[in-house]
């Protein structure tokens, strides 16, 4: 000990460095942690029984085939190992289907709610935001839960994929998660009608639109105060339309209008729609039902 | 001897740039069948809408129109007129040719329900004919054969 003082008194500088270097370690250490934490079970509602029908409605109105489709036979299946390329990498989506191995089949449903909320994995990893994690944290825990056992039932895959660290480091992306994660679920807007706030929720929550259609700054964080307003594709070349004053800049004509191309597409004439990867989109929005459909068109109709 | 081969020199040369010209013509020709099947198709959109009144005669002669388009459509797709190939603009992807029985499977199918469509008698057999040749026909082609529109 006598000894130790007597260097620190000796190269004071080094020493105050080395402190503030532990000092820094200690705390980014912490940080980490901190946002590293899964949901606590209390975050899970009380006395909830899945709704596996409203689950096949939000796997639909989320998409989810779209990045976890499978390979060859597993097309229709989510069971993942599809490359996505991605800026300056190649991303693999994992198997969301139940197999007890490869799959989710051994999740419990707080940990599909910390992956969902929270964009963590079951063992602490930061998930890559290509899992559009900050729009479905909108979602309520039910829905969640829902989703959750409407996966269950799926037919259960046998696909290991690989999870790829985050080329820039996992503290760069819990930071970021950290910014980009909102905070508290999607609350009804008094004063609009129920089928707007059906529709605000299907855009912000599951539907996830704003992963693309709204703008994004230097690193990657959505711009919200232009919240759906269009910009460069954050994936692709080219850009992304404005979902801004559809009926105001006479894209479409009124909320029939924006409904017919959601549901029809190309088939009734629609087909910018159809452009790019809309025509995925399209496809699965014209599954959900009538009401969902007209309450999305109803919401973006609203957009000025 | 030398004459001959002049001759077939450039017989050889009008006849490869008159198959280049051809090639670029073909893509524009069928643009114009698909832009004439489109305007054809616009007004039976507004009937199914109810945007304009439904009229048989108008149905039954729009889609004869759409299934002559599209049979003149079907024969304008030669080698080498696919995007990145030939000099024109266009979204024909390579599957055309790379998959090319089910291209005119796709095609025939169209064409089969333009054909249904201009066969009705009835209102009631209106819309499900009309949205089986918009969804089936056109979309189910392009969603594999054509390319999105080119981003700006």
């Amino acid at each position: 000990m006598a000894a130790m003082h007597r260097h620190m008194t000796k190269h004071p500088i080094l020493w105050s460095l080395v402190s503030a270097l532990l000092l820094f370690m200690l705390i980014t250490a912490g940080l980490y942690a901190k946002l590293s934490e899964p949901l606590p079970p209390s975050a899970l509602p009380k006395g909830h029984a899945p709704d596996i029908a409203n689950g096949k409605i939000l796997y639909t109105a989320g998409g989810c085939i779209s990045c976890h489709r499978g390979i060859g036979p597993d097309v229709d299946k989510p069971a993942g190992g599809r490359k996505l390329k991605v800026p300056g990498d190649t991303l693999i989506p994992p198997n969301i289907t139940p197999d007890r191995d490869t799959g989710i089949g051994n999740w419990t449903p707080l940990q599909f709610l910390t992956a969902m909320k929270r964009g963590l994995a079951p063992d602490g990893a930061h998930y890559i935001p290509a899992f559009p994690y900050t729009s479905y944290a909108w979602m309520t825990a039910s829905d969640i839960l829902d989703l959750f056992a409407y996966l269950q039932t799926l037919p259960a895959v046998r696909n290991k994929v690989e999870r790829k660290p985050f080329r820039l480091g996992r503290f760069a992306l819990a930071f970021w998660q950290w910014l980009a994660l909102p905070r508290g679920e999607f609350r009804p807007v008094p004063g609009k009608s129920a089928q707007w706030n059906r529709g605000a929720y299907l855009v912000l929550g599951p539907g996830h639109c704003g992963e693309c259609h709204t703008p994004r700054n230097a690193i990657m964080l959505l711009n919200r105060a232009r919240w759906l307003a269009g910009g460069p594709h954050p994936v692709e070349k080219g850009s992304v339309p404005s979902l801004r004053g559809l009926i105001r800049r006479k894209r479409f004509k009124d909320a029939e209008d924006i409904y017919n191309a959601l549901k029809y597409g190309e088939a009734l004439g629609y087909e910018d729609i159809s452009s790019g990867g809309m025509g995925e989109v399209q496809e699965n929005i014209s599954k959900l039902p009538d009401a969902d459909i007209r309450a999305i068109a109803t919401y973006l109709a609203s957009l000025e | 001897m030398r004459k001959i081969t002049t001759i077939a020199i450039f017989t050889g040369m009008t006849l490869f740039a008159t198959g280049a010209m051809a090639a670029d013509d073909a893509v524009k020709m069928r643009k114009e069948a698909m832009k004439e099947a489109k305007m054809n198709f616009k007004p039976l959109v507004g009937m199914v809408k109810g945007k304009v009144p439904f009229d048989l005669a108008t149905v039954k002669k729009n889609a004869a129109q759409i299934a002559a388009d599209l049979e003149r459509a079907r024969k304008l797709f030669p080698e080498g007129t696919g995007d990145g190939e030939a000099k024109v603009e266009t979204r024909a992807k390579p599957e055309i040719w790379l998959m090319k029985d089910e291209f005119q499977a796709a095609f025939d199918n169209a064409i089969k329900r333009a054909k249904a469509l201009a066969a009705i008698d009835s209102e009631a057999a209106f819309k499900p004919a009309v949205m089986g040749l918009g969804g089936d026909g056109c979309k189910a082609c392009h969603k594999k054969f054509r390319l999105p529109k080119k981003k700006k």
